[in-house]
């Protein structure tokens, strides 16, 4: 799975290259983050500007990473589409992750 | 003796060869040399006797003259290939001919090596050593490739037998319960679902449902999903899980946001990891009014169509089960008139991409069902079914192919149930 990654102010912006965050690669993608988290990288940003789409897996993956971080840090998501923010907002995950609309404002909303 | 040894295993069997050449005296020569260095000889005159000789004898290496009545060397070549013999037989073609052409000519008929007239003792030692060390690994891969069909055969096995007890925990079609009957449509991905849903009486008075698809689909999910009925079948016998009872005895459902933290509890296994988690419906009609109750966890929005084409959605959301412990869930209430129709799914129907990447949506759901409303419950799952698959795979109805197996499988799990209030209309 390819990632496009960023370093600004001390966080991760993690860009997945990839249009479909699905089953056929929940379990590269919660890897490759959570060995962020293990290199001591607490503050991270997903940049969704690639995704049309996430299925349930991915998003177990995504609460996998949350949970893996224990409160020790941030994870933030922006540039979520339509569908996306439909789908969290359905799941109440919405309340769970900090989410943004671009990755400026999110970047800032981090920052505090 | 020359010998084999059989596939994986050290098991040997005996190298037989076929001289084909309508020369009686050159025949006898070669079977002679042959049989000295301890292979099984057979002869025949021309290609077609060595043809029907082929069908009876199991035969490993043929060596044939290119020149022949009846059936030439090349003609015989292609036959062997065009035929299953059910092992590969290694064709040496002898020639006079030097010519790349011929050389091209026999090959492309499927010959393995060639040897010039007349044929030098040592030059053909060494061929049918190279031909020996074909066959081998040959026998090798087809011994694996056998290895690995029988336990695909298995899996298979496994897998259908998994699909029917799955199949068996789903209701009954066109059950009827106390003045409210459901039907629903059940298409895993692959052999066995993550989706699973179920209709039943609470009691005399009181029909429960619900629907359920766990994250990822296949055995896994499968397996959940099962585990999530069980709670919900041993619920409403043993314990209190959906239905509870008063100081007085006297028992009533459980509200369903109260079934669905109970569930979550139950299936929040691990504080710092997600090994899995299912989005799921539940909720409960009162018969007497048609009236109901549902908690949404995760799971799409339901909606009833009410007889006249209105459509209204049910549910405020709510976090899928087994992902935080203390998640807090939210009951919605509707009311059922005769002829409105409850439709529960799952996200395989409305996250079903089509060929060009668009997913169906759940406007593209609704507004189907509301169009087939009048139809019978059977009727509408069978246009749902068609809709989809011509959206999956692009191509219009007619043109997609007879065999549902053959044509490109769902990416997700797939699952609507319908449940409706019968009894006469009053207009």
């Amino acid at each position: 799975m390819n990632f496009d990654i960023q370093s600004e102010d001390g966080i991760e912006i993690i860009v997945p290259l990839v249009r479909r965050l699905d089953a056929s690669v929940a379990a590269v993608f919660k890897q490759e983050l959570q060995s962020f988290i293990q290199q001591g990288k607490h503050y991270i940003l997903l940049d969704f500007s690639h995704i049309d789409f996430i299925d349930s897996s991915c998003l177990g993956a995504l609460v996998s990473i949350l949970k893996t971080l224990n409160g020790r840090g941030e994870l933030a998501l922006c540039s979520l589409n339509n569908n996306i923010q439909h789908m969290f907002k359905l799941t109440r995950m919405d309340r769970i992750f900090t989410i943004g609309d671009d990755r400026a404002a999110t970047l800032k909303a981090m920052i505090r | 003796m020359e010998q084999l040894i059989h596939g994986d295993s050290s098991e040997t069997m005996e190298v037989t060869v076929l001289i084909v050449d309508d020369s009686k005296s050159y025949r006898h020569l070669m079977a002679t040399m042959l049989a000295k260095w301890g292979f099984r000889v057979f002869e025949a005159e021309d290609g077609e006797c060595a043809l029907r000789l082929l069908e009876q004898q199991p035969v490993h290496i043929v060596i044939s003259d290119w020149e022949m009545p009846v059936m030439d060397g090349v003609e015989l070549c292609q036959a062997i290939r065009r035929s299953d013999f059910g092992h590969y037989i290694y064709v040496i073609l002898v020639t006079a001919r030097q010519s790349l052409d011929d050389l091209l000519t026999g090959m492309e008929a499927g010959a393995d090596d060639f040897l010039s007239k007349p044929v030098n003792q040592s030059q053909l030692r060494a061929r049918l050593h190279a031909a020996e060390r074909v066959l081998l690994l040959e026998n090798t891969l087809a011994a694996r490739n056998e290895k690995i069909s029988s336990a695909y055969r298995q899996i298979e096995s496994d897998l259908q037998a998994a699909a029917k007890i799955q199949h068996s925990v789903l209701p009954a079609h066109n059950l009827s319960l106390a003045g409210f009957e459901a039907d629903w449509m059940f298409l895993p991905s692959a052999y066995v679902s993550g989706d699973l849903l179920n209709y039943f009486s609470l009691d005399d008075r009181h029909i429960a449902f619900f629907s359920v698809d766990v994250a990822g689909h296949g055995v896994s999910a499968a397996m959940l999903s099962l585990a999530v009925a069980r709670e919900f079948m041993t619920g409403r016998i043993s314990s209190q899980l959906l239905i509870s009872q008063n100081a007085a005895g006297e028992s009533s459902p459980v509200a369903p946001h109260q079934v669905v933290a109970e569930l979550n509890q139950r299936f929040c296994l691990d504080n710092d990891e997600v090994f899995s988690y299912y989005t799921l419906i539940y909720g409960v009609i009162d018969s007497t009014s048609g009236q109901g109750t549902l908690c949404q966890a995760g799971h799409p929005t339901p909606f009833i169509i009410r007889t006249g084409g209105e459509l209204l959605a049910v549910g405020q959301g709510g976090m899928p089960v087994g992902l935080f412990p203390d998640a807090e869930y939210q009951d919605s209430d509707f009311t059922l008139d005769v002829g409105d129709r409850l439709y529960l799914y799952s996200d395989g129907i409305t996250e079903c991409e089509s060929d060009r990447q668009e997913l169906y949506g759940e406007e593209r759901l609704q507004q189907l069902l509301c169009e087939y409303r009048a139809l019978a419950k059977s009727q509408v799952f069978e246009r749902v079914e068609k809709a989809l698959r011509t959206w999956h795979s692009g191509e219009p109805e007619n043109r997609q192919q007879q065999d549902k197996k053959q044509s490109r499988p769902f990416a997700d799990d797939i699952s609507l149930m319908a449940i409706e209030r019968m009894g006469i209309l009053n207009t």
